[in-house]
Parts: structure tokens; sequence; C-alpha cells
């Protein structure tokens, strides 16, 4: 008797337009290249907020202070579940954070820079956290279904955390000559970065591709580069803030943005270690990852105690009655 | 490797009365109680849950894709409101 | 805003705990994503803005024509009336746990007694802050029982008790127009408050495997070395107080009047 197999492949149910869900047997590529972006995404929301933690002592109201610790803990707990999502798929969250720390998986270009001023963190938070939404809210479309589903509350976070950012950038562009001189300075710094976030051409990423092709990325960088454009470029003249490229111009025939090529190189430089701040943020997150790990082995002893005496009460076992 | 022998729990959140709890989030803590405490805190604190659960990942039981059980295989047309309503209720 | 609250004394005692949060609240936000692990470094961020929430609460009684920045941020060390105990620097996660659990014991007796008291508005602010401190409690009690499983732990616990009962001995020394009124403000001596707080804590430390000496612990119930009741800080505030002041905000900032 032939019992029909009821299992489809990844391909099949891609085909299908349907969800990946956890207990579908995954193949290597699609396992390798999903954990690769996870671990991406979440070391990223990681290092972001260790850029804004310098300046939470600082921030220069009652209002502004709540709102960056508020906006921090959001993304400790998208990088916590991020990386949960990764542990479900066979990843330890140890190795990944020890892997970070090695400098063996990246992080975004933008959390490799100094942030010297506030306005550097309203910049951070209006620009760059809405560089980040432009692939996070695509990834609220992804093949994997449990990613998809936390880039939902990401999504609704990251909101609260543009509008923050925008309320500093409103304050400095209605403000003083001085606020507004700082604003377009901030600009000049933070825009070539925010372009090169979205990573790569499509055409000299084959990585980018491919992860397209299996719905892990519903948007090409490309696409999402241009879509950012469209979102920001009315936004920056609303606060009659200047685009800092020369060749920066929307080309009706071609029907997109077209820009000055980002420097690769740098880019290539900043985000393989070597960026002004890249080693510092690492060797304090290193530091306190020793400092706090009697914290962690007295939690797994205490674990360790309580099943021991869960065991010899017999009876009180898992019980719900 | 302290991680793995701290267990992972799963976080079921019940955010109206009325409604059954959701899966919400999972956390990496040293037991139940501290589960618990944690989950309060880390899940979406911009809404006011009634009640939270946690449970031990390892404690629950899950299909597999291939399991050709989950659903009966025969058609059970008659169970169904739509049925009766396209044949008019003749037999 | 502005809410007259009767006495100086009512003021007096509400700005000393608003003092308290304000700086407690700081040094909890100094975990942000160092914490232990990322689910705790979530709890610490949200009992830093908990705390951050009742200074507020606190402080918008007093404000006249202060703004809530001004009294919050532009004072000097001298004027601030919080405990030394909260504005001591957390070197170590024990200590937070341990400050967490000393603090968190004497503000909810506070609060009780507040909620307890005449005064209508100030009772039900007082009620809205305990809500919050239940779980910072839970907290402390919760980490307590877990840090004293390891050797490292206990001494790590112990050594955070040792340093910090010292620096508890003026949680309830508060100024004399503060304790004179202390029938009207609370219902009942500062003195009796300080000796529960102290059973409690005593207690506590009995029950977890570890030696404190008797030396801390008669300390924390002795006139204190330092009092932050009265304006006597450590170094501590003055280096807290730096940190969050950055001398580069455009002139305009609420927070730049510090160093003016």
């Amino acid at each position: 008797m032939h019992i029909e197999e009821n299992t489809l492949s990844i391909e099949d149910r891609l085909a299908n337009e349907e969800i990946i869900e956890l207990g579908d047997p995954l193949t290597d590529e699609y396992r390798d290249l999903l954990c690769g972006i996870i671990q991406f995404t979440a070391n990223s929301e990681f290092m972001g907020a260790f850029t804004e933690r310098e300046w939470i002592p600082r921030a220069p109201s009652y209002q502004r202070k709540l709102a960056l610790i508020a906006k921090n803990q959001d993304e400790i707990g998208h990088a916590q579940m991020q990386y949960q999502l990764a542990e479900n798929l066979g990843r330890d969250r140890e190795e990944m954070l020890t892997s970070l720390l090695a400098g063996n998986t990246g992080f975004g270009n933008a959390f490799h820079y100094p942030a010297d001023e506030w306005i550097d963190i309203g910049l951070l938070a209006w620009m760059l956290d809405g560089a980040a939404m432009q692939l996070q809210h695509s990834l609220m479309d992804t093949s994997y279904g449990p990613y998809a589903r936390i880039m939902r509350r990401v999504c609704r976070e990251e909101e609260f955390h543009i509008r923050h950012g925008e309320h500093i950038i409103r304050e400095y562009a209605t403000g003083s000559r001085a606020k507004r001189e700082r604003l377009q300075a901030g600009v000049d710094r933070w825009w070539p970065r925010a372009v090169m976030f979205f990573g790569l051409s499509d055409d000299q990423s084959e990585k980018s591709k491919r992860m397209v092709e299996l719905g892990i990325k519903p948007k090409s960088n490309d696409e999402l580069r241009q879509q950012y454009f469209d979102t920001y470029v009315p936004k920056l003249r609303k606060y009659d803030i200047e685009i800092p490229d020369e060749n920066f111009y929307y080309d009706d025939a071609a029907e997109k943005w077209q820009y000055t090529a980002p420097d690769w190189e740098e880019f290539n430089t900043i985000v393989s270690g070597n960026g002004p701040k890249t080693q510092q943020r690492l060797d304090r997150r290193r530091t306190a990852f020793e400092d706090t790990a009697w914290v962690r082995e007295a939690m797994v002893a205490y674990n360790e105690d309580e099943k021991a005496s869960r065991f010899t009460n017999s009876g009180s076992i898992n019980t719900i009655n | 490797m302290t991680d793995n022998t701290m267990q992972a729990f799963e976080v079921f959140v019940q955010w109206q009365r009325g409604e059954s709890h959701k899966h919400t989030i999972t956390v990496t803590a040293s037991d139940t109680k501290m589960a618990l405490s944690l989950a309060k805190r880390n899940v979406d604190v911009r809404n006011e849950p009634v009640s939270i659960w946690v449970m031990p990942q390892n404690a629950i039981g899950r299909t597999t894709a291939d399991d050709a059980t989950l659903t009966p295989t025969i058609d059970r047309e008659y169970r169904n409101v739509s049925w009766y309503a396209e044949t008019g209720g003749s037999p | 805003m502005s809410v007259h609250c009767g006495s100086d004394a009512v003021e007096q005692l509400l700005l000393a705990l608003a003092d308290d949060e304000f700086v407690a609240s700081q040094r909890y936000a100094e975990w942000v994503t160092v914490g232990p692990t990322m689910e705790e470094d979530n709890v610490l961020s949200s009992i830093a803005q908990d705390e951050m929430g009742h200074a507020r609460l606190w402080y918008e009684f007093l404000e006249d024509d202060q703004s809530l920045d001004a009294i919050g941020y532009n004072r000097r060390p001298d004027e601030r009336r919080n405990s030394v105990l909260v504005e001591t620097e957390h070197t170590d996660f024990a200590d937070t746990i341990v400050i967490n659990f000393l603090y968190d014991t004497a503000e909810q007796q506070l609060l009780e007694t507040l909620c307890a008291g005449a005064h209508e508005a100030i009772a039900r602010r007082a009620n809205t802050i305990l809500t919050e401190e239940i779980f910072h409690r839970e907290h402390a009690e919760q980490w307590l029982a877990r840090l004293v499983s390891t050797a490292e732990g206990r001494h790590r616990l112990r050594n955070a008790f040792e340093r910090l009962l010292p620096r508890s001995a003026d949680l309830f020394s508060f100024e004399p127009a503060i304790t004179n009124q202390s029938a009207e403000l609370i219902g009942i001596p500062f003195d009796e408050l300080r000796d529960q707080w102290f059973k409690t804590v005593d207690e506590t430390i009995d029950s977890l495997p570890i030696e404190v000496s008797d030396g801390a612990l008669a300390a924390a119930g002795s006139p204190p070395e330092h009092n932050g009741r009265t304006g006597g800080h450590t170094a501590d505030l003055t280096q807290l107080l730096d940190s969050i002041h950055a001398e580069n905000l455009p002139k305009d900032h609420p927070a730049s009047g510090y160093h003016a």
C-alpha cells in the first residue's frame, strides 16, 4: 500500500505562494540564508542600541530621555525576538553573540559611526531607522512565517522611533539658525550612510538575489533604496534640508532616482569591522558579557536546584490541576 | 555554554477578556517564575495583557509537517452549513 | 501646573521622594544594552522608565514656576534630597539587586503610609506608584533567591550588602522640618518606619545563605555618614549629574542651563 507523501518541498510551497513554517523540512540553503539575514537584522538592532546608549544619560529633556530609553528597550526587544527565532532554527544564542563580538557576523553600517551630537540621535532615529524600516516592512511578507510575524511588531514599534526622530528634526528645522545649521551638517554626514545602508546593487550581490528568489527577502536592495528615496525626499524638502548629492535627481525616463554611486570601498571597510566606533562598541559589549557571566551561571544553577527538588517531590511535576 | 541549560519558554498572552491566549514571544529564563516576570516586561508593553501563560518550549508536543493524520481525508460535506444551502435542503 | 499641597513639610518630603526616583532611574538606565540577558535588559529599562514616571508624578506637585526639566535636571547636588543609596554607582549586577531590594522596600513602606494619609491627591498618586513598585519588589526578591545559587553569586551578593547597607542609613533621616510633622504626614514617626524597614531587611538577609557582618547591619540602623536627605551627598551624585549634562547642546535646550 502506498500512502501519499504529504510533505511539499520548499520550492513547491513557494510556487504555491505558501508560507514556510517552523515544522517544515528546510533545505540547508534556505536555513543558512534565513539565519544569515535574521542574525544581521538582530545584530543591527543590538548594535544600534549600543550607538544610542551613549546619549541616554545626556538626553536633553525629561521627555527625550524617556523616549530614548523606551526606544532602546524596543531595539533590545527586537534583537531578543530575532535571536530567539534563530535559536528555534537550531542556532545557539551564546554562539551568535560570540560570533558578533568576533566580527564574524555583521551589522548595519550606520552603527559603526560615532554619534557625537544630539542631532545624530535624531537623525539615526529618523533617517536610519527610516531606512531600516523599508527592509523591515518588506520582511512582513517574507516567506518564513515566524519572521514575518515578528516583523509586524517590529514595524509597529519602529513607527514610534521614526516619530520620535522626526520630532527632534522638526525642533531643529524650526529652531535657531545654529540648530538649522547643525541639522544640515548632520544630514550631510548621514545621507551617504543611509544610501549605502541598503547594500550593494542587486547585480553585484549574488546572495541578495538568491534571497529574493527564495522569498526570504521580498524586495531587492535597489527596490528598497528607491522606495526610501520616494519616502524621504519629500520629507527632507519639507524641512528645507538639502540633499547633499549634486547628482541626485528623479529620472523621468528611467522612472527612478539617480544618485552618485556610493563609496563601496568605504562601505566594505566599515562593515568588516573597521568603522571609527566598531571595536570600541564591541569591546564594551564583550566586557558586559564577561562581567555578567556569573549572573547567567547562577540562573542555570538555580534551575538545576529547582529541577532536582521537583524530582524529589514526586507528583508535583507539570501538573495543571 | 551557560545558555544551553537555560530554558526557552513560550509566552501566551490574553490581550482581552473574552479572547483566547495567543502565542506572542519566546523568552529564555532560568525557571517558570522568572520566565513569567520577564514576560511581563518583554511582551508588547504598549498594550495591557489580561493574563500571561508561560510554558517550557520542550514541554510542547507538536505535529510534524508530514503528519498524514492531521485531518480526516474523506469529505465530510454533510457537516457544513454550505452543503445544505447548495442542495436547497433536498436529500 | 502647580498643585499646592498644604505645608512645606509635605513638599519637602515629596521632593525627597521625587529625587530618589529620578536618581534611581538614571542608574537603572545605565544597564541598557549591557544587562545580563536581553530579557533582563528590557526589564531594567522598564524599571528605569517607571522610576522616571514616578519622579514626574511628584515633581508635578512641586513645579510652581519651574519646568519639569528645570526641577529634574538643573539643580545642583547640594539642592537634591535623594538618599545616597540610590545615587551609588552600580559596579555589579549584585549592586543593582541589593539597591533595588533596600530602596524599594523603604519606598513601598513610605508609599503605603502616604496612601493611608489624609491628603487625597497625594494618596491617589502614591497608590498609582505603589502598583508598579510591587513589580520592582518582585524583581528584587526573585533575583536575590537566584543569585545565591552559586558560590560566586553568594560572594558578590554579600559584598554588595556590606557596601550598600551603610549607604541606606539615610533612607528615613529626613530634615527636622519633615520629621517633626510625621504624625500629620504619615501617621507614625519616621523612626518607627525605619524599624519596620530594618526588620524586613534583616529577616530577608537572614533567609539567604549568606553571612552579612553585624557591623554592616548596624550601620544601616545608625546615623548616616552621608545624609542625602539634608543635601550631604557622595561623589557618586556629582559623577551622575555630570554624566547627564552634555556640554555641547545648543543654548535653547532645556538641560543646557546646568553649565551656564
